[in-house]
């Protein structure tokens, strides 16, 4: 990238994300992983995107309910020793350029290459189950797009969970979605099978927000 | 003089605001590289050889000038006109569009046209430094399409505060010159009136008239943002 006329189409190719979450050094393009640890190791959690740093939009809420779901997800797999799960600065390398760290994902053991059980601070892992929690700076684009590298690297089944309208939208394909409300359950179907955690035990601990202003619709 | 390398944006929102603060330049005037806020002074003399485009360097951020034909031939005219009044008096010297002035550390700039007072020069000649040290007495700009509005503000104050005496705006849309002894002080000249001169060329009497008739009528300017 030249000029910074060439960031606006960025931003946009990202999901109309806030610039404020797009970091300027190194220059967009140009990152690398080893830039992408060198803000982890200054507690700046990001993610690589097309060559550029993207901070990941977080908080507290989203953080305290991602390691509650994760604690639920445990609590079903039990004893099993069915594969690991990651917190929001597990990096997986989803593809060349492409390094995202879901907010909580699970990983069966037969995705480790030749039954190693280690990674480096990278993993070259594909997430079966990835769970993002939205957050205020999350736009609809970037979600959008993320779900769609999931399932492009081969994850098989997504959870986006929205603190706000109490729901987790459960994806199987990037088109294919059903949104759960707190009389539904979720379900680990082939990832985690036998893993059933009711929506309304994921919001147990969450406050209910503030009603949400009403969305100004576009067009007609 | 040492170069004050600034720290400068970390984020493109950032950048987005400092874009702004240039005067709310187009964003394909601001290079990316260096990183913005951490360009020096070498980086553009190695930008403009490398590419023989004229930039300007501004808080240690490359930016691009915004650069015509017709604006390089109305100054290359009214360079012309000056010399009449300049070459029998023996005053000084004139630089073009690529005679880059330190204006202050970090900040270079290129007027269109720059002239400073022989008698300021060392030895009394054109000194053959890469960036001019010297400020100029008088700086003159030929409004571009791609300039704004805040950025020959932001220019104009920048010539001031670096020692300029007098600037001179020329804008071939609107066939006006305007000139400024301060920031705010300024006269704007129509086609009927005559460009006097003081404080640098006094007794010039340049009819403005004269300056555009290099020039065709051209319709207003077009304004193009976020391109």
């Amino acid at each position: 990238m030249d000029t910074a006329a060439e960031l606006f189409d960025l931003i946009e190719r990202l999901g109309s994300i806030p610039p404020a979450r797009v970091l300027l050094r190194p220059t967009p393009g140009e990152a690398t992983e080893e830039d992408l640890l060198e803000q982890l190791a200054r507690r700046r959690i990001c993610e690589l995107v097309e060559g550029t740093l993207v901070e990941k939009g977080m908080g507290f809420q989203e953080s305290s309910l991602a390691v509650w779901l994760g604690h639920l997800l445990f609590v079903e797999i039990g004893e099993r020793d069915l594969g690991i799960v990651s917190g929001e600065s597990g990096m997986m390398r989803l593809g060349s350029g492409l390094v995202r760290a879901p907010d909580l994902s699970f990983t069966s053991w037969s995705k480790f290459p030749d039954g190693e059980r280690s990674t480096g601070p990278i993993a070259d892992l594909l997430p079966d189950l990835a769970i993002e929690v939205l957050s205020a700076s999350n736009t609809r684009g970037e979600i959008r797009r993320k779900i769609g590298e999931y399932f492009h690297a081969g994850t098989e089944l997504v959870w986006i969970v929205d603190l706000v309208r109490r729901v987790v939208v459960v994806h199987t394909a990037p088109e294919a979605s059903t949104t759960l409300t707190e009389a539904d359950t979720l379900d680990g179907a082939n990832v985690l099978p036998g893993v059933r955690i009711p929506v309304s035990r994921v919001f147990q601990k969450t406050p209910v927000a503030p009603k949400p202003k009403p969305r100004r619709r576009k067009g007609p | 003089v040492t170069t004050v390398v600034k720290q400068g944006p970390e984020t493109v929102g950032e950048l987005l605001e400092l874009v702004e603060q240039l005067g709310g330049i187009p964003p394909a005037r601001v290079l990316l590289r260096p990183t913005p806020g951490q360009a020096t002074e070498d980086d553009l003399l190695d930008y403009m050889n490398r590419t023989g485009r004229c930039c300007e360097l501004v808080d240690n951020v490359l930016v691009e000038k915004a650069m015509g034909l017709g604006e390089s031939g109305i100054a290359s005219w009214i360079t012309m006109l000056l010399g009449a009044y300049i070459l029998p008096r023996s005053l000084g010297y004139t630089f073009g569009e690529a005679g880059i002035t330190r204006l202050r550390p970090g900040t270079v700039r290129a007027p269109d046209i720059s002239f400073i007072r022989k008698n300021r020069l060392p030895d009394g000649k054109i000194d053959m430094t890469p960036i001019e040290e010297v400020a100029s007495d008088l700086a003159v700009e030929v409004i571009s399409a791609g300039n704004t509005k805040a950025e020959i503000e932001r220019k104009i104050g920048e010539y001031f505060h670096a020692g300029v005496e007098a600037v001179w705006i020329v804008d071939p849309f609107r066939r006006v010159v305007v000139v400024h002894t301060s920031p705010e002080d300024f006269v704007t000249l129509k086609e009927t009136d005559t460009l006097e001169g003081s404080p640098v060329f006094p007794g010039l009497d340049l009819p403005v008239a004269q300056i555009f008739d290099c020039a065709p009528v051209v319709k207003k300017r077009p304004r193009k943002r976020g391109s």
